[in-house]
Parts: structure tokens; sequence; C-alpha cells
């Protein structure tokens, strides 16, 4: 329902049409009829939020419950959020209109670090008290989920409650707390200590943490009855879990445009500089079946005409074949096309190759991620150059004309002979296209390198290593830059600044709070957008905070410092993630979870790869 | 809603409803929809016009039901029948336009488009500005005052030859007497075609 005092400014922004609600799918209920009200807020803008899977399914499976009613909040963009200011419209949630500061629940999913400053706007522009500690009982719970959550510590100071892990089963659990606290005269504090006892929720105000005269942290300190570890939680049998049968389908184009269905959770491999590779585990897969249904119920429900399989590595699925025959079955005739995204180079047969011709001609992607074996090996990336070099003939031979590669600069024990063997490799791609006799008749070839900046995430073997400092980032991006001499290779790179500032936050602790807020009071906001973001105000949050981000993003940690998320339990155990960092010092890989068991911890979590691989 | 996102849109209910409609053959067959005259984003049209292609019969008023039932708030099928008229007979087309503004508004506007002839600058397909009259373009034209502003009710050329938007003529006057428009909600009542009849 569009409100009456946004409707007459609609002309004046960008893309109305992200503001107004109202599209097919979307799930309007009466409010009385409904006892707790969820506003589910995106952190970033419309077209970003709407294409994410997580609130698709989230929103579908709260409003399958009758007295929940879940809707959608979005960042206005900032034609927008002044219009709002000046106007005093507070931010609203898009299928009722009212005001996002009256709903039970404030839930935000946190996708990546730069998306931080925009949770706190968002607060405000909703007239919520940013600090968790001013809320009083009637003020919204704020609840934070998604992968970010891992380590929310920065964030610690705004919000009431986190949830680990998958959030399927245990907001249907909170979600009863509540009624019974409502029913009862509903007091925060009381209600906050009650929910800390559900696996997988993770109040940060019941936990006090001292900190050592050298800045690393001293103690965790549990209070009033909570747990000492919080554990994420899994959902054990993921084929039968939820999955929504329809889609809100927005009115303007959005990145991912398209049904999405899920195919597995988790992923088998392990590489070292992979945060989801460890926080999602255990793998656990649907069946063919079950995802072929799920397919043809989101196209007609929605009417989109393409479809994309989700996961980590699309052809790591045991049953990606079968699948795809299924799929073709129906989707020729009903006009739609089949998206196989996340390919790895290992497992690109010329079977696969004649069933994705006839799927879709898109782009082909592929990561090795580093320029040399020695160094793939370190990262555990288990994928050799011969393996490469294959899935590209076999990619050429099939029509395919250009290849996009994605590399990582700044990797642990990475050498200047790393960086220019990524040159390296790409130019042996160029010349591979010309030495094959079946290549695309007439058409030259072109080779995409994409290098971003490593960011050290909790939960990796990685998690103790220091992020090359910007000047050495700036080093090796321009020697990588010189050393192409073709004008086959095409290269692209990240800004350094926001990689940095990503590093900060995702190993950051507590005491980051009062940055990030004196961060929001000098207007950052969107900062994985290149015309907000500003790196010199985040330099004067710190200043003015007193505080050193290169403490954060670029000191090599002991193995026996506490880390600001080791009170929480991802399934993920300390010393095999120290095992797997020596292994990386001395180049040794590690075999995938179904080639044989590396003893990770993620088994006593139950389910998937685990129960079948033991 | 953009003209673009609508028909892109459009397609998606056709798909939901299991419409039998042809797409176009190609190397990327798309759904064949041709909207009568598109709809400037933030104009509302009463009565628009689209044409497809069916690939088998049905009947018509299954048709709506059906396509009723899979349309988002705001979005009707009125009707569906066989194409009668071609779009090169649309002449002009029925605006209401509720206009707030200061007290004076409405007679200042009706001054405005009672002068003997309206000049204004438009951009040409080579993206240059051309000054353009638009005094033939309006065939007729009611304004009455209203609590906050005026009401305009404005017949303007319409169609492939010449397709006058109403905001020109409201910037034109706008800019020409420097009255502000604080708020416009501009209403497509009808597409109409020489004979003042409706585009079937």
């Amino acid at each position: 329902m569009i409100r009456k005092d946004v409707e007459k400014h609609l002309l004046k922004v960008q893309k109305p049409c992200r503001y107004t609600g109202g599209e097919t799918g979307s799930i309007v209920k009466n409010k009385d009829d409904v006892s707790i009200r969820f506003a589910f807020c995106f952190p970033d803008s419309y077209e970003i939020g709407m294409s994410h899977l997580g609130i698709k399914l989230l929103y579908s499976l709260y409003n399958n419950i009758p007295d929940v009613w879940c809707e959608r909040v979005f960042a206005p963009w900032d034609d927008m959020e002044k219009i709002m200011r000046e106007n005093d419209i507070p931010l609203y949630a898009l299928e009722s209109g009212d005001a996002v500061h009256d709903f039970d629940f404030v839930g935000f999913t946190l996708q990546y670090e730069l998306s931080y400053s925009n949770m706190l706007n968002m607060l405000d522009l909703a007239g919520i008290p940013l600090l968790a500690a001013d809320r009083s009982d009637s003020d919204s719970l704020v609840i934070c989920g998604g992968p970010c959550a891992c380590n929310g510590e920065p964030l610690a100071d705004f919000v009431d409650i986190f949830s680990l892990g998958e959030g399927e089963e245990v907001s249907v659990e909170l979600f009863d707390l509540y009624r019974e606290h409502k029913k009862k005269g509903f007091v925060r504090k009381d209600f906050l200590r009650e929910a800390a006892k559900i696996e997988g929720i993770y109040i940060p105000s019941l936990y006090e943490v001292t900190y050592k005269e050298d800045g690393t942290i001293a103690a965790f300190t549990p209070t009033d009855g909570a747990p000492a570890t919080i554990r994420k939680r899994v959902v054990e049998d993921f084929d039968k879990c939820f999955y929504p049968e329809n889609f809100v389908v927005p009115f303007i184009e959005i990145v991912h445009d398209r049904a999405v269905a899920e195919i597995f959770r988790g992923c088998i491999r392990g590489c070292r500089f992979c945060q989801a590779g460890f926080i999602y585990r255990p793998v656990r897969e649907r069946k063919a079946g079950t995802v072929n249904d799920m397919c043809r119920t989101l196209c007609g429900n929605t009417g989109y005409d393409e479809v994309s399989l989700s996961s980590l590595s699309s052809s790591d699925y045991t049953e990606l074949g079968e699948l795809l025959d299924k799929m073709l079955e129906w989707s020729e005739k009903d006009k739609v096309s089949i998206n196989l995204p996340s390919l790895r180079v290992d497992g690109f047969s010329k079977e696969l190759t004649e069933k994705l011709k006839k799927v879709r001609r898109g782009g082909l992607t592929f990561a090795p991620e580093a320029g040399t074996q020695r160094l793939r090996d370190a990262i555990n990336k288990n994928v050799t150059e011969r393996e490469l070099m294959h899935t590209c003939a076999t990619a050429f031979a099939g029509g395919w004309s250009s290849v996009k590669l994605y590399f990582m600069l700044g990797l642990p024990t990475e050498t200047n002979e790393d960086v220019t063997g990524i040159t390296k490799l790409c130019q042996k791609v160029v010349d591979l296209y010309y030495h094959l006799d079946e290549r695309p008749k007439g058409k030259g070839v072109q080779v995409s390198a994409s290098a971003s900046t490593f960011v050290p995430k909790p939960f990796t073997p990685f998690q103790w290593e220091p992020q090359d400092t910007k000047e050495k980032i700036i080093e090796k991006q321009e020697l990588l830059l010189s050393s192409v001499t073709s004008r086959k290779i095409s290269l692209s790179w990240h800004d350094a600044d926001t990689s940095f500032l990503e590093a900060v936050f995702a190993r950051g602790d507590r005491r980051l709070g009062k940055v990030l807020l004196r961060a929001h009071q000098l207007g950052c906001k969107f900062d994985g957008w290149m015309e907000f973001f500003s790196i010199d105000k985040w330099m004067q949050a710190f200043e003015d905070c007193g505080i050193d981000p290169k403490f954060y993003a670029n000191r090599r940690r002991e193995y026996d410092e506490i880390l600001p998320w080791d009170h929480l339990d991802y399934g993920i155990d300390k010393k095999f993630l120290i095992a797997e960092n020596e292994r990386s010092k001395q180049s040794v890989t590690t075999p995938n979870c179904r080639e044989k068991c590396s003893g990770c911890g993620a088994a006593r979590l139950t389910g998937g790869v685990c129960s079948v691989c033991r | 809603m953009s003209h673009l996102d609508l028909v892109r849109c459009f397609g998606r209910y056709l798909r939901r409803a299991a419409i039998p409609f042809w797409y176009t053959e190609g190397f990327n067959p798309h759904p064949f929809l041709t909207f009568a005259l598109p709809l400037s984003l933030g104009t509302a049209g009463m009565r628009e016009s689209v044409d497809i292609k069916l690939t088998e019969d049905m009947p018509l008023d299954t048709l709506c039901e059906r396509l009723n039932g899979c349309l988002p708030e705001g979005l009707r099928i009125i009707d569906a029948a066989p194409p009668v008229k071609k779009a090169t007979e649309i002449t002009h087309s029925l605006y209401r336009i509720a206009i707030s503004g200061s007290d004076d508004i409405a007679t200042a506007l009706e001054a405005f488009l009672s002068s003997e002839e309206i000049v204004t600058q438009k951009k040409n397909k080579k993206k240059k500005l051309v000054d353009i009259n638009l005094k033939p373009a309006i065939k007729e034209f009611s304004v009455s005052k209203t609590d906050d502003g005026a009401l305009l009710c404005i017949a303007l050329s319409s169609g492939c030859t010449e397709n006058v938007n109403p905001s020109l003529v409201l910037d034109a006057f706008s800019n020409q007497t420097g009255h502000a428009l604080d708020y416009v909600d501009i209403i497509r009542e009808r597409i109409l075609c020489g004979d003042s009849g409706d585009f079937e």
C-alpha cells in the first residue's frame, strides 16, 4: 500500500517502484489478525536486497505462520532519504506502509560488512534508538542474522539478538517465546534472558568483555545465566526443508531477476580463504526430483522465464546430470532458460557442456583464485592448470569464445611470482584458443581476469593472518597490470580501501561500535557503492574514537589469542583451523569432504555429507 | 512503473496465467506484446490497449478471468477482443489532470491554454532542441478550480504521427508563467481515434 505522504514525492525520485510495494507475490495481511509483525530489512538498495535468496525464503516461511506478518524494508536511495527526512516520513515497510518502529521485530540480514553503516542509517530513519541499551520495553527488538553474524561483535552495541546459522527453525521457536512473553506483559530484559536459552540465539548484552593492555581480549564472560558458547543452528534434513513456492516479483529490473532454487547448502571443498565453505558446513543436498519440482512450481507461480540453480559450487552437486535431464524435459517447451552459476574448473565435462548448450549460452566464469600451482595448493583450491586448460578447451570447442577468471591478490604466502603467474595463466588460455582446431570460426578470444583483494575472515584457516597493507596491495595491482601485454586479456580489480574496511570489520570486536556510530554521524552509508564510499570519513571516525584500524586488518594474531568470535560455535574446531593454517604454509592440500573426512568438527552438527561419508 | 518495466512484467503475468501466447522466433525468443500507446512513468491509464497473439484459441472471457487472477493491484483487464482498429488510427487521448498549486492557478492555466500560440522546446529524434507550437495538438480542454488548485481535462494529439505528452504542456505553462506546480496527478482516461470512438 502506497503511503499518501510518499505518493506525491514519487515522481521526484529515481525508480519510484522501489518504494511502492504491491508487487505480485507480496503478502498483505490484516494487521488486526496478526500478533507478531516482523520488518525484514536488507541494508542495501531495493535491487540488491530483492535479489537475495535468504529474504525470499524467510519472508515466505514467516508469512506461512498465520499470526505473523513479515514485510520487506530496504535502504532508501539518497534522493528518497532526503525527501523522507525533509517531510518527516519514517522508514516504512513496503506491504503495509506502516512505520518500522511499530513492529515487534526489526530484522537485518548481514551479508557484507560494508552494509553496517546502512543498518545504522535505517534504524535512525525508523526512529528506533540506535543503541540497544537505550531501547525501552515498547521499542522494537532488533535481530540480526546472515553470514556476518558469525562475528557480529562490531554491531554488539546496536543489536538485541543475533541468530546464528540457518534461521528456518530457530525463528519459529523465538516467535513462540515472544508470544508467551507478550501475553504475560513484555519485559525486554526478561525476554532476552529467556531467548538466550534457545540454541542458536546469541544475546550480546549478556556478555562482558575485558581487554589486555596490548589491546587483545582478556576474557569474555557470560552473565545472567547465558551460555558460555553459542552453537549455530543447522537444518538437518535439507531435502525436506521449507522452500517458497512463490517469490515477490518486482516491477523494476533487479540484479538477479529470476527464479532461484537452492540445490545444496555448504561446500565440500574447504578452500582456506572461503568463509562460506566453513560456516555452512556440513554439505547437505536436495534431491534432483525435489529441485525439479521446486523450479517448475516457482516458474509457474512467478512467471519468470529463467531459473538459476544456486549453491556454492554447482558442479559438486551429485545429481546435476539427472537434474538437468529432468528440467530439460519441460524447460524448452515452457521457454524457461536454466542458469548454472558457480561452476568449478574440474567439474566441467563434455557431457555437461552439451547440456549447458541447450540450456543457455551465457558467459563462462571460473575461479582459479591464484596464478601458480604452489599458491593454489596453499589455499587448498584443488584445481590444476591442466584441469583449467582442459576445461577451457572443452568450452572453446563447445562454441564459447570468452571466459572470465577470478583471482585474489594478497593471499597468505603470496610472492611477486604468484602475481605475475596470473597473467601467465591467462596468456596460456589465450594461446590454447589459437592452437585449437575446433575453436569458433572467425572470432577472437577474450579472457577477462578479475583480481579482488583477499580479506581474512573468521572461522577460516586464515583467520589469524594479516591483510596486506594498502601500499602493498596497490604495488601488487600495478605489478599485475604491467605484466599484461596482450589485448586479449582484460583486467579489473577491487578498490583497496573498501577491502581494508571490510577486513577491519570482519575480524573486529565490540570497540568498533563507537567507530560505526561516529561514521554514521559523519554521513557514511552505502559503503559498497563507490559513489558514496569515503575512506576519508572512515579514517576520521577511527581517529575521533582513538582506534587504529590496522590493529584489526593488518596484524598477525597468535594461535592462543582470544578472538572476538571464539565463544561462537560454528561446528569448526579451532585446532582443525590451526592445522589447516600450518598445512597452508607447507603448500599441502586437504582432501574434500567426499574423498575423506578431515575431522573439522562439523560432524557433531549432524546431517549431510558427514553422516554419509563417515 | 516505466513502459519497459510494464512490458517485461506483462509477459510474466501472461505466463503466470498460462495464456498460450506467441513468442518472437529467433535467437532470443521473447513474448510478443504491443502496447498501443506507451504511458509515461507516473501517469495512470484507465483504458489502455495491448495486443497479444495467441497460439491456440481460447474463449476471451476465460482469458480475461485467468489474467485478472494473476495481475497485481492496480492493473485490470477490462475487455479482450479481436483487433478492430489499427494503431495508426489513434489520433488523440483524453487526460484528466489534478494540479495542486496557488489559488489563481486555474485562471492562469485557462488563460495560458487559450492563447493563440504555445511555443515550447522539445528534443527531436536527433536529440536536438527544436521549437514547436503545442496549440494545434490541443484538441479541446476545460479547466475548473479545486480546493488545492485546478482540474484540467484536456484532449491531446496522440499516436504515431504526432504525440504530445501532457507534462510537456504543463512544463511549458510552469516555465512560461512562473507558476509552481506542487503536485500533478495525470490520468489518461481514453485513447481515441479520428471518429472520436475508443481505440479497440
